[in-house]
């Protein structure tokens, strides 16, 4: 199948001084249409730089260095801002992570979304009103039409968060991404949340990408999955797959972290994200890998970076010791 | 499908500058003085009993009393008159210049502020050079250059005023470049004028509408201190700088009336100017 959205070798890079700090070292995946894929990774592991990356909305001071960013055989790395607006939005749309501080404190959030339906549909306002009230009843949002008239701090977080997905939506996009679309919400409404987007995900036939830190959000949500660590892909595959036969150490080890183990304890995984100026010459997970202690440290993971190897239907790993880890 | 959720049920009146802030602003003695104020300007050639402008040189020097409620002064003008017609003088050159200085400083800052860059350093730097000399010697160079006249002295407010709004702006808009809602509309696809005028400057009116009377209030006095020294308005025309400065010689005679009525007009107006602005900052920071 054609990709929608192919990144490849995607390489980020922040602040002026050597060495530079990298938020992605290399990341790569493919959107097909109608895909729901998740990206999943601990705090660091450069999920949202990727995300602002393909939407060209880095921060000033960080720079694509390598690396593509292919929407519908169009390169968007490097694009003119001017270039760039066709695709935001009308192609393109993201639901940032912070709902609250997402919308502008000063407008009332059905104009909010009254302003991106007029701007991208070039409808007069009213009818853009109208439609404004619409899309807060499909998301959910009852009295719809006195809520479009208040204003953002009168909204509760998960209001806020369709409030946001609703203006997302507003644009037809034909990709949307939601940067961690439960934060700060509790486990109801996150679950509400996330299955209204996938409603409507669904019914418009739009592609998918969800980033989070949580796997449980990633399944609830996703078809796909690809797990990053330090910038780098280290695992991907469609969930099922990937979920009954997790082949990466990492993988593993994120699985473990969301049900408790023996004892009712959770387990976690020991260490931390490596510091984003270091440079690796092996594989990015040595120091925090249970699989290379327990094959008795092997010198290629820290000489060689491990290669991608399929697995499994359609999976990838990029691991030394795929076929060690069925052992 | 999901559940709905039940709205936040607060629907507090939410008026940054609306019914409240007026209900509070009416409790402010400046205010009605500046109400006051503004009603004699509008009203100056049916209150004031002589013309601004016509002297009886027979009735030079003359001490308040029921024909003169202020007084005459050495050219026999009538100084009630005379403070009456001067707020048409002084309100719409201190009003004027404001007006003015917003309408350069509120662009120019959000561009600073939003853009950054090399417009940035060069606006900076032009402020801090203004801002640099001393106000009153600045005005009497300009005036030197280019002739005493309204217009020059109204140019001259500009420039001192342009500094405060737009290093203001500036300060308002800068950290909103790394607001995510900003970042949210540009992901909607908006230009950057656009995403400038409906989401960064009107964060910026609110500090601005609240300095707007204050700026007002040191533009009077700045009018009638240059006016005192000779430049800017210039005789016959009423206003009170030079008036204080006409009657101020006699002021060792005892002649107190021509100099006094328009020093407190001048008191007074800046007082009322100075409250009102103060009271809207009051009412924007309790309030947001």
């Amino acid at each position: 199948m054609e990709a929608l959205l192919r990144v490849s070798g995607l390489r980020v890079g922040f602040g002026a001084e050597e060495p530079r700090s990298l938020a992605t070292r290399d990341v790569g995946f493919e959107l097909a249409s109608g895909e729901r894929l998740g990206i999943v990774g601990e705090s660091g592991s450069g999920k949202s730089t990727t995300a602002l990356a393909i939407v060209g909305l880095l921060p000033r001071n960080a720079t694509v260095e390598q690396g593509s960013v292919i929407y519908n055989g169009q390169e968007l790395v490097g694009l003119a801002e001017r270039q760039l607006r066709a695709y935001r939005g009308r192609e393109i749309a993201m639901v940032f992570q912070n709902a609250s501080t997402a919308l502008n404190p000063l407008i009332r959030v059905g104009d909010q979304i009254a302003d991106v339906v007029a701007s991208q549909q070039r409808v007069p306002r009213r009818r853009a009103r109208d439609h404004a009230v619409e899309l807060l009843t499909e998301m959910g949002i009852v009295d719809a039409i006195r809520n479009a008239r208040s204003y953002p701090h009168e909204y509760s977080g998960g209001m806020a968060q369709r409030a946001l997905i609703a203006m997302a939506l507003a644009c037809h996009p034909r990709v949307l991404l939601v940067d961690e679309p439960t934060t700060g919400l509790d486990p109801i409404v996150q679950a509400q949340v996330l299955d209204k987007i996938v409603e409507r995900v669904v019914e418009q036939e739009m592609s998918l990408i969800v980033i989070s830190h949580d796997m449980n959000v990633i399944l609830r949500t996703c078809t796909h999955v690809i797990v990053l660590y330090a910038g780098q892909v280290m695992e991907a595959g469609p969930c099922q797959e990937i979920l009954r036969n997790p082949q990466h150490p990492y993988t593993r080890a994120l699985l473990d972290t969301e049900e408790p183990g023996e004892g009712g304890k959770f387990s976690f995984i020991p260490g931390r994200v490596p510091t984003l100026t270091r440079e690796f010459a092996g594989c990015a997970f040595y120091d925090r890998c249970q699989l290379r202690a327990s094959l008795g440290n092997p010198m290629i993971c820290v000489t060689s970076r491990p290669p991608e190897t399929a697995h499994g239907e359609e999976s990838r790993v990029t691991c030394h010791f795929l076929s060690a880890t069925d052992l | 499908m999901s559940a709905p959720i039940e709205g936040s049920g607060k629907h507090v009146r939410h008026h940054a500058i609306g019914m409240s802030a007026l209900q509070r602003l009416v409790r402010v003695p400046a205010f009605w003085v500046l109400i006051g104020v503004f009603g004699i300007t509008l009203a100056a050639p049916l209150i004031a009993p002589y013309g601004p402008t016509t002297g009886d040189p027979a009735a030079k020097l003359l001490p308040p009393s029921v024909q003169h409620l202020m007084g005459t002064d050495s050219y026999g003008f009538d100084v009630f008159s005379r403070v009456l017609y001067a707020t048409r003088t002084d309100l719409p050159v201190a009003i004027l210049s404001v007006v003015i200085a917003v309408l350069i400083g509120l662009p120019a800052g959000t561009l600073a502020g939003y853009a950054g860059g090399w417009f940035d350093e060069i606006a900076m730097r032009f402020t801090e050079i203004g801002q640099a000399f001393p106000q009153i010697l600045f005005a009497m160079a300009i005036f030197a250059a280019f002739g005493n006249s309204q217009a020059t002295l109204v140019g001259i407010l500009v420039v001192l005023n342009v500094p405060v709004y737009l290093r203001m702006v500036r300060s308002v808009v800068m950290p909103l470049r790394e607001a995510e809602y900003i970042a949210a509309a540009r992901l909607s696809g908006n230009g950057t004028m656009s995403i400038v005028m409906r989401h960064a400057m009107p964060n910026a009116l609110v500090p601005v509408f609240s300095q707007f009377s204050i700026s007002a209030a040191f533009g009077i006095q700045l009018i009638a201190g240059l006016s005192f020294i000779g430049l800017g308005v210039r005789l016959p025309e009423p206003e009170w700088g030079s008036m204080i400065s006409i009657g101020a010689g006699g002021l060792v005679f005892g002649q107190w009336w021509p100099s006094f009525f328009p020093g407190v007009a001048i008191a007074v107006t800046s007082y009322a100017l100075i409250g009102v602005g103060n009271e809207l900052r009051r009412i924007v920071l309790r309030e947001r």
